[in-house]
């Protein structure tokens, strides 16, 4: 069977392009694809490991604005339960160039009946798409609405695009960004939108790799995850749903941990042979899971062969030791560095030697 | 080859993004070689090709017939580690044929890059067979963009690398196969620096040698008061740098009489001179070198300065941290 790949497909082992596939719709807005697009995207990750969890926004908002100039800006973010009345437990928002009662005077007017924002019922049924004022409603329209006259003129807004972005397979996040200008006349073009939103899909990777570098202070030796004050995963390390999974702690996506509602500060928790590391931050926690417990899912013989990696042998010599093969002995010791997340024989020696497990 | 104002219509740059930006999710995988498959995985779904090469070393690494990269088979979907081909993809006049030695014969279509970022300097070869097409321009400039996300994804690698070497007083850094540095903290530069003061980032690392049974892959060696410790993965090794003996409590043990005097040889006074500037007798300060040497263990003095240098103490405000 031929399988499509791109814009191509494989026949047997035999690539073979597909013409049809390439013919490229050219009604759409052209982007550009250069070098300094590829720069800016390098640099907005590269931050994304290195900025604390509240630099990241404000950086990429003046990182963005490289792109795009606007004015002020509003990125809202938060972790998509189950329970959505519950929602707002872990939400985080970050205003660009406007004052903090801007926040309280959208939630009091959105709290009226048929909430006024007429971008709002567009962003729900449209995920993913930038929207402006001017795709909703024309101008006259706009300057009777009690959302225009009671908020955007307020705080100087003149011209703003929106878009809502659904939880991917990099976060269990929904996100709104909004954009806005002060000027009548400085409309968002039709090429401004298509590039923001071509750029999701980096803005959101980045924002999870963030999350989980910054408030779970990338160890190691430990299973990094952040989750809500309900156990839902928001970002995980690979690995850690798969771990919860074997200890009979994970249902659907969320983590049962016990008394996970009133957390408030750093808590260590004692289950079984598992140590757990939670984290309190504005609604999230981040969750790590010891060592000492991944080095309970190393099996005897692994055990066996870390213990002597411990005492300073070579794979060569403990093969000789035990009688194996030194291709087996490789195999148990990648397998119990893949186990233990290291990627030296010191650091698995100082992890187990400091746990006192050899 | 890669145009400036290559454009795309923007429902294209959104599905180029979105499958860059999962390349970008790949930085925290265990091991290089499962972040080369992946992404070169990934990349099938933007241009297609039969095989790929992917070499990666420092920008100021020399040209070397041997080198380790990874071989990608699009068909099969994984890839391997191989020695041989990098001298023919590098050497290649962009017109012959390819004759990797692990690729079977046949495959002559091919689209070279060679991107830089930071101090990494990476070479993609993809090839095609030869009864498929010839790649175009458009498959050029979509695979350039995402080389160049596939670069910054491999970057974020070697940061979040840096980042998880267990730092127990030690300076980091990940090197290529020549021992030149991909990416290194602070403290291991200054270490170096103060180790080996004709040390450039250009140059390999002193005190590492190649493994002449393997011809690469590096080995730790350990100069004056330092250890050099390396763990390899593919391509990349990841050193840590120790002090076997700590300098500063070494020097610590000597009184502020005894280090002035170390000081001033260090300057290139000899005991003679010394004696005559503190107006002290010349066996005085004999005495006090004595006391010196037990101290610290040397017999010379040359040792003595030497050690003071390297250590940094001669002009304490060159490195002081």
């Amino acid at each position: 069977m031929d399988k499509p790949i791109g814009f191509g497909y494989l026949s047997g082992n035999i690539m073979v392009i597909n013409p049809e596939i390439k013919v490229l719709p050219t009604s759409s807005t052209q982007l550009s694809l250069n070098t300094e697009l590829s720069e800016w995207i390098a640099l907005l990750h590269n931050q994304s490991l290195s900025l604390s969890w509240t630099d990241f926004k404000p950086w990429c908002f003046r990182h963005l604005q490289k792109l795009c100039p606007f004015d002020s800006g509003l990125w809202w973010s938060r972790s998509d339960l189950a329970d959505k009345e519950h929602a707002h437990w872990a939400e985080d928002t970050s205003l660009f160039n406007q004052s903090a009662e801007f926040m309280q005077n959208y939630a009091d007017i959105a709290a009226r009946p048929n909430n006024p924002d007429p971008l709002n019922r567009h962003l729900n049924t449209n995920p993913g798409t930038f929207f402006s004022i001017w795709d909703v409603m024309d101008k006259a329209r706009w300057y009777q609405t009690d959302y225009y006259k009671e908020h955007c003129a307020l705080y100087g807004i003149e011209n703003a695009i929106s878009v809502l972005t659904l939880p991917s397979s990099c976060s269990n996040v929904s996100h709104i960004f909004s954009f806005y200008r002060q000027r009548a006349e400085h409309e968002f073009t039709v090429a401004e939108k298509s590039l923001l939103g071509s750029l999701l899909p980096h803005l959101l990777q980045a924002f999870s790799c963030n999350l989980l570098s910054s408030l779970s202070h990338a160890n190691q030796a430990a299973l990094s995850g952040v989750i809500d004050r309900y156990g839902e995963i928001i970002v995980a390390e690979e690995g850690l749903r798969q771990f919860m999974l074997d200890k009979g702690m994970l249902t659907g996506n969320r983590i049962t941990l016990p008394n996970l509602q009133y957390i408030s500060g750093p808590t260590k928790l004692q289950l079984d042979d598992m140590a757990l590391d939670l984290s309190f931050h504005e609604g999230l926690i981040a969750l790590q899971v010891h060592q000492s417990s991944l080095a309970a899912k190393l099996t005897p013989r692994q055990k066996e062969i870390c213990q002597l990696i411990t005492k300073g042998l070579s794979n060569k010599e403990i093969a000789h030791l035990l009688g194996l093969k030194i291709s087996t002995i490789n195999n148990h010791v990648q397998q119990a560095f893949k186990v233990l997340k290291v990627h030296t024989r010191e650091a698995a020696t100082a992890y187990l030697v400091k746990l006192e497990l050899c | 080859m890669a145009m400036a104002d290559f454009t795309v219509p923007a429902s294209v740059a959104t599905v180029l993004n979105q499958i860059s930006a999962a390349i970008y999710r790949l930085h925290d995988l265990a091991e290089v070689a499962e972040f080369k498959a992946q992404a070169l995985y990934l990349l099938t779904e933007t241009v297609a090709f039969d095989h790929a090469f992917w070499l990666c070393c420092a920008v100021d690494s020399e040209p070397e017939q041997q080198r380790l990269g990874y071989d990608f088979d699009a068909a099969k979907g994984v890839g391997q580690w191989h020695r041989n081909g990098a001298a023919k993809v590098t050497e290649h006049d962009g017109q012959s044929l390819c004759d990797l030695s692990t690729i079977q014969c046949g495959e002559k279509h091919r689209l070279d890059f060679e991107i830089g970022l930071d101090r990494a300097k990476h070479q993609l070869t993809l090839l095609r067979h030869e009864q498929n097409q010839p790649f175009d321009s458009f498959d050029a400039d979509v695979t350039r963009f995402m080389v160049e996300n596939m670069v910054g994804a491999f970057d974020l690698l070697l940061h979040h690398r840096l980042a998880h070497i267990p730092k127990e007083n030690c300076g980091r850094a990940i090197c290529d196969q020549q021992g030149r540095v991909l990416k290194a903290d602070s403290e291991f530069i200054e270490w170096m620096c103060r180790q080996f003061p004709d040390w450039t980032m250009a140059q390999s690392i002193p005190a590492l040698k190649q493994d002449p049974e393997q011809g690469l892959g590096l080995i730790a060696g350990s100069a004056q008061s330092m250890m050099l410790n390396v763990a390899i993965d593919g391509d990349l090794h990841q050193l840590k740098v120790y002090q076997t003996k700590g300098p500063q409590a070494e020097w610590d043990k000597l009184t502020p009489t005894e280090f002035d005097v170390v000081w001033r040889l260090s300057q290139g006074l000899t005991p003679k001179q010394l004696a005559k500037l503190k107006g002290l007798s010349v066996s005085t300060i004999g005495n006090q070198i004595d006391s010196i040497h037990k101290k610290l263990g040397f017999k010379k003095n040359t040792e003595v300065i030497e050690a003071f240098i390297r250590a940094g103490l001669l002009d304490p405000d060159k490195d002081d941290n």
